[in-house]
C-alpha cells in the first residue's frame, strides 16, 4: 500500500505531452485499432518502429513502461504459448502428441506478444503523458455525442473531477486508518478467511461514514454557492486545439495508408 | 432524462473513488495468486441507498476512473470496452432491490433486509461478470487454439472469481449494514 502511486501521470514538457488529450485518446484508439491491419512482418516492423518513436518521443524511461507490460505479462505469455504449440502450418519443427512447434505458431505467436506489447505501450504513453484531469475532459468531449441519447455525460464528467480530486483524501485516510489498526496488532493479507474479513470491516465502516459525511458537506457547500445541474456549466479549463494535434491526427492516418499499403503488397502473409 | 439530485451525484464521485482505492488495498488472499476483492462494496451501497440508476453511474465511473488512472488493462479493443465502459455499471442492477431493501430495513426487518441484501448483490456479482466471461470469451475465441473450450474456459475462470467476490461481498455487506443501517438509509427530508 505504501508503494502505491496513483495515475501514471509523469510530468514533463514533450510534444507528447502538450497534445490535446482529445486528438491523444482518438489517436491512441486508432492505434490500436489499426495493428489489426498488419498481417505480415513489413506491418509489424512499422508498427513497432512508430511505437519505439512515440515512446522516445515522450522522453519517459523505458523502464516506465516495462512497468506498464509486467502485470499482464503471465496472460500474455499464456495466450502466446497456446498459440505457438497449438497451431499448425508450415514446417514442423517438434511433434510430440497434441503438441506441435510449428512455423506458423511460432510466427503467429511473435505476432501476437508484439501486438499486445505495443497495445500496453502506446496506452501507457497516454497515460503517463497526460494528467488524468485532462484524460477526463479528453474522455468528456468524446462521450459528448452520447448526450443526444440523453446519457449525462455533464454530470459523468463533474463525477470523474471530484472522484479524482478526493482520491488522494481517501487514501490517506485508509492509510490513517490501516495504521491505527497495525498499532493495535492486525497484520492484513494473513489469517484464515474469516480472520482476514473481520479485520477489513473496522478499516471499510469509518471510511464510509466519513465519506457519507464528506458528500453532504460538499453538496450543501455546492448549493450554497449556487451549483445547478440544470444550467451548462463553464469551464476553468478549456481545450483548445492547437496545429500539433492536428499533426497527431495526419500522422495516424498516414500510418493507417501505410499499413494497408503494406498489407497489399506483403511479400509475405501467414494468412 | 431527469437530473440527478446534487447530494447522489457526490455519493457517486466518493464512492467510485473508494471502489477503485479498494481494488488497491491488499484483499483477501486465497493463493499467492489468487486473491478475491470486495472493492464492490461501495457499488452495492449506493444501490441499497439511492436505487438501480445511481448504482449504474458509480458503477461506470469507477470503470473510467481505471481507464484515467491507467489501471485497466486492455489487450483488444472489444474486450476494454466491454470490461471497463460496460462491466464495471452492471453492478448497477443490484438497484433493482433497492425498494424491498428499504421497506425492511425501515421495518427493523433485518433478517429479511439481510436475504435481500444477498440476492441483490448476487445479481450485481452476476450481471458484471457476465460481461467480464463475454469479453473473456470473445478475447480466448480470437487467441486460443480453436479445439479449446473457450466458452467453458471463460466460463471457470470468471465464475470463480465471481462466486468469491459475491460470497465476500455480501457477507461484509450483511456485517456492515446489520451494525449500522444508516448507511442504507437516508433522511429522508
Amino acid at each position: 500500500m505504501n508503494k502505491l502511486i496513483l495515475g501514471r501521470y509523469f510530468p514533463g514538457e514533450s510534444w507528447l505531452h502538450q497534445i490535446d488529450p482529445r486528438a491523444k485518446l482518438v489517436a491512441a484508439i486508432s492505434f490500436i485499432a489499426i495493428l489489426f491491419i498488419a498481417v505480415n512482418w513489413q506491418g509489424y516492423l512499422l508498427l513497432g518502429l512508430f511505437t519505439i518513436f512515440v515512446m522516445r518521443l515522450s522522453g519517459i524511461s523505458f523502464k516506465m513502461y516495462i512497468r506498464g507490460v509486467r502485470p499482464l505479462i503471465w496472460l500474455i505469455l499464456f495466450t502466446v504459448s497456446l498459440q505457438v504449440l497449438f497451431t499448425a502450418g508450415g514446417t514442423v519443427y517438434v511433434n510430440w502428441g497434441p503438441i506441435t512447434i510449428s512455423e506458423y505458431g511460432l510466427i503467429n505467436g511473435v505476432f501476437i506478444f508484439c501486438r499486445f506489447v505495443m497495445i500496453i505501450f502506446i496506452s501507457t504513453v497516454v497515460t503517463l503523458t497526460t494528467k488524468p484531469i485532462d484524460l477526463t475532459d479528453g474522455i468528456n468531449a468524446l462521450l459528448s455525442p452520447l448526450r443526444l441519447i440523453k446519457v449525462p455525460v455533464d454530470d459523468i464528467s463533474l463525477m470523474l473531477t471530484i472522484a479524482l480530486r478526493f482520491i488522494p483524501n481517501l487514501l490517506d485516510e485508509t492509510q490513517k486508518i490501516m495504521d491505527a489498526q497495525r498499532a493495535r496488532g492486525t497484520t492484513f493479507g494473513e489469517g484464515s478467511l474469516v480472520e482476514q474479513m473481520k479485520k477489513l470491516a473496522p478499516i471499510i465502516m469509518p471510511l464510509f461514514v466519513s465519506s457519507l459525511k464528506r458528500a453532504e458537506d460538499m453538496a450543501d457547500v455546492m448549493e450554497v454557492r449556487g451549483y445547478q445541474s440544470s444550467k451548462p456549466r463553464s469551464s476553468f479549463r478549456k481545450l483548445a486545439w492547437k496545429k500539433r494535434d492536428t499533426v497527431a491526427i495526419v500522422t495516424m492516418v498516414v500510418l493507417t495508408a501505410v499499413l494497408v499499403l503494406l498489407r497489399e503488397l506483403g511479400a509475405y502473409s501467414i494468412y | 432524462m431527469r437530473k440527478l439530485e446534487l447530494l447522489a451525484l457526490i455519493e457517486i464521485s466518493i464512492f467510485g473513488a473508494l471502489a477503485f482505492l479498494f481494488d488497491l488495498i491488499p484483499s483477501i488472499k486465497l493463493s499467492p495468486s489468487i486473491s478475491i476483492s470486495f472493492a464492490m462494496i461501495p457499488i452495492f451501497i449506493l444501490a441499497f441507498r439511492w436505487g438501480f440508476r445511481v448504482s449504474l453511474l458509480a458503477g461506470f465511473l469507477w470503470g473510467i476512473l481505471q481507464i484515467v488512472l491507467g489501471d485497466a488493462y486492455i489487450l483488444t479493443p472489444i474486450q476494454g470496452f466491454i470490461e471497463y465502459f460496460i462491466a464495471f455499471a452492471f453492478i448497477g442492477f443490484a438497484g433493482l432491490f433497492y425498494p424491498v431493501i428499504q421497506e425492511n430495513l425501515r421495518a427493523s426487518n433485518r433478517k429479511k433486509a439481510a436475504v435481500w441484501i444477498v440476492i441483490a448483490a448476487f445479481v450485481g456479482s452476476l450481471a458484471r461478470y457476465f460481461w467480464h466471461f463475454v469479453a473473456g470469451f470473445i478475447f480466448w475465441g480470437e487467441y486460443a487454439p480453436e479445439d479449446m473450450n473457450v466458452v467453458l474456459f471463460s466460463f471457470l475462470t470468471n465464475g470463480v472469481t465471481m462466486l468469491g467476490a459475491f460470497v465476500f461481498c455480501s457477507i461484509l455487506l450483511v456485517l456492515l449494514i446489520n451494525t449500522s443501517p444508516r448507511l442504507i438509509l437516508r433522511n429522508q427530508s
